[in-house]
């Protein structure tokens, strides 16, 4: 295994490119014809053809077999490795550290990332439950993430306020994101989400991102390999990409552990980057549930357990404010493609590093992590720089 | 109709079904005899998931203990499940081991976390065969 010496040692990987569809309903639309868009979108951006291509890794939940060849071939049939990957809600980051560890360990120069996902129409049975859990109504998620959120408030003495503040914060951003499903869906206020209907108590309906299509390509490659003049003017290196997955001690009565995997990722995320939480000027966290916002943020190391709730009334997270957050609108803002959503929170650290955000820019980005979960669990963290 | 209906349980070997009626239901857990953890439901592999050994006998568990967390779903999940919303589950944690598990026998509105609860074995619903289905649940302590 390498060291954290000649993890950092190894070649640097730069963005190459990134193209995109907006995250909608693509109801006359298979999922090969909106992620092959965002493939070709892609290719425009980094002025590259797919010959130039070598490998493509491909994130996706629920589109079954061939899904990235499928895509793939309204593109270009030239016979490289195409990996389909399924990691849940994080299958397309996981998918961006492979293609990003091919090129840093020189296997590939050049490496597309692909993360595309048509969802279902009305309840989706989760794989993630035995037949005996969902006879027993374990697999609704948000009274999965209900959970945790019943603890934080009755530890922290949150309220539904602070709850409702997140997906302000999300909506107003996603309000200004030509590719979130709330884009120009006008801003929402404490009132109007808690007025939405309860889901699963205290989770409510304005709380959970929405159920729409998407599709996001990246780019990856060695400096030398990078074409066009914005991926060159403004270069974004790869600082560090972790993936962690479950520890054993969360639940546990007996030997209950002090860790979990987002704790331990983002830990090794800091030792291979050698940089902190106090370093970054934007951050990306993971909420397919608005309070999830909150302890993630804690759980990354941004502030103390029970902090975030009084920082988010600040205004801390703001485009504007000390460590903006979710950006683009987050999975509240910007809708919910599982296997898509994961390159799109990457997508979003690369749009801010290149000050190409727009209205939502923050000012001065020039380095940011993105974190991303998924069921089994899994836990990506990526660290993007201004080289 | 069908001629007999069968009562099931939800899965086999979650719970004891007691030999007397003064005896009541117990869960089955599974616990490592090397370093001592306890696991719900049992661990079929018979591997600690925790150290690794693979040697765990079948313990059977307290009956009572408090919540650690909940939550009231208000509308019906996906047809597999059995049970009608509006319905409540969450995590139990016993002397030894943490149990998820439905809530029974309450107003939903009042659980809170460090309710004392204790377990009971109740009707889940009716499978597609026909069956009467039951499962694991915890209710308010019964003084």
């Amino acid at each position: 295994m390498k060291s954290i010496n000649e993890l950092r040692s190894m070649r640097k990987v730069y963005i190459g490119g990134l193209g995109r569809v907006r995250f909608q309903r693509y109801e006359d639309q298979e999922y090969y014809d909106f992620a092959s868009q965002a493939l070709l979108n892609c290719l425009d951006e980094s002025e590259m053809e797919w010959k130039n291509v070598q490998a493509a890794f491909c994130g996706n939940v629920y589109a079954g077999t061939g899904k990235g060849h499928q895509v793939i071939a309204e593109v270009g049939l030239t016979g490289i490795p195409i990996i389909n990957m399924e990691q849940a809600c994080s299958s397309s980051s996981a998918a961006f550290r492979m293609a990003y560890l091919m090129v840093a360990t020189e296997i590939y120069d050049v490496v597309a990332v692909l993360g595309f996902e048509k969802m279902g129409r009305g309840l989706l049975a989760s794989t993630a439950f035995k037949p005996w859990e969902l006879a027993l109504g374990f697999n609704v998620q948000p009274a999965n993430y209900a959970q945790g959120v019943v603890r934080y408030m009755e530890n922290y003495g949150a309220t539904e306020e602070d709850l409702a503040r997140v997906v302000v914060l999300e909506r107003k951003n996603a309000n200004l994101n030509p590719y979130a499903r709330w884009y120009q869906g006008g801003e929402v206020t404490v009132e109007d989400v808690i007025k939405s209907r309860v889901v699963a108590a205290p989770v409510r309906l304005m709380h959970a991102a929405a159920m729409v299509d998407g599709a996001v390509a990246i780019i990856l490659c060695n400096g030398d390999k990078l074409k066009s003049s914005i991926s060159r003017t403004k270069k974004i290196e790869v600082a560090a990409s972790v993936h962690t997955t479950g520890i054993y001690g969360e639940g546990s009565v007996k030997f209950k552990a002090t860790t979990n995997l987002v704790k331990e990722g983002v830990k090794q995320a800091w030792e291979i980057s050698g940089y902190g939480p106090e370093d970054m000027d934007l951050i990306q966290v993971y909420e397919a549930m608005a309070p999830a916002f909150l302890t993630d943020i804690e759980d990354m190391g941004f502030c103390q357990p029970g902090e975030s709730p009084r920082l988010l009334k600040e205004g801390y997270f703001d485009i504007g404010g000390k460590l903006p957050a979710n950006t683009d609108g987050g999975l509240v803002g910007c809708g919910h493609p599982l296997g898509a959503t994961g390159a799109r929170q990457i997508a979003e650290l690369i749009t801010q590093l290149r000050e190409a955000a727009g209205p939502r820019q923050v000012e001065g980005a020039r380095i940011g992590i993105c974190h991303s979960s998924g069921a089994g669990p899994n836990a990506v963290f990526t660290i993007l720089k201004r080289a | 109709m069908t001629d007999v209906q069968k009562t099931i349980p939800v899965r086999a070997g979650l719970w004891t079904t007691p030999a007397s009626p003064d005896e009541k239901p117990q869960l089955i857990g599974s616990e490592c005899t090397a370093c001592g953890e306890v696991f719900f439901p049992k661990r079929e592999k018979g591997v600690c998931i925790r150290c690794g050994h693979r040697g765990l006998k079948d313990v059977n568990l307290d009956r009572k203990g408090e919540i650690h967390s909940f939550s009231v779903i208000m509308q019906q999940p996906t047809n597999y499940f059995l049970g009608k919303a509006p319905y409540a589950y969450g995590w139990i944690n016993l002397p030894n081991v943490r149990v998820q598990a439905l809530f029974t026998g309450c107003d939903f509105n009042k659980l809170h976390i460090g309710m004392p609860v204790e377990l009971v074995i109740e009707e889940l619903g009716v499978d597609e065969e026909g069956n009467k289905v039951l499962a694991h649940k915890f209710r308010p302590v019964q003084e």
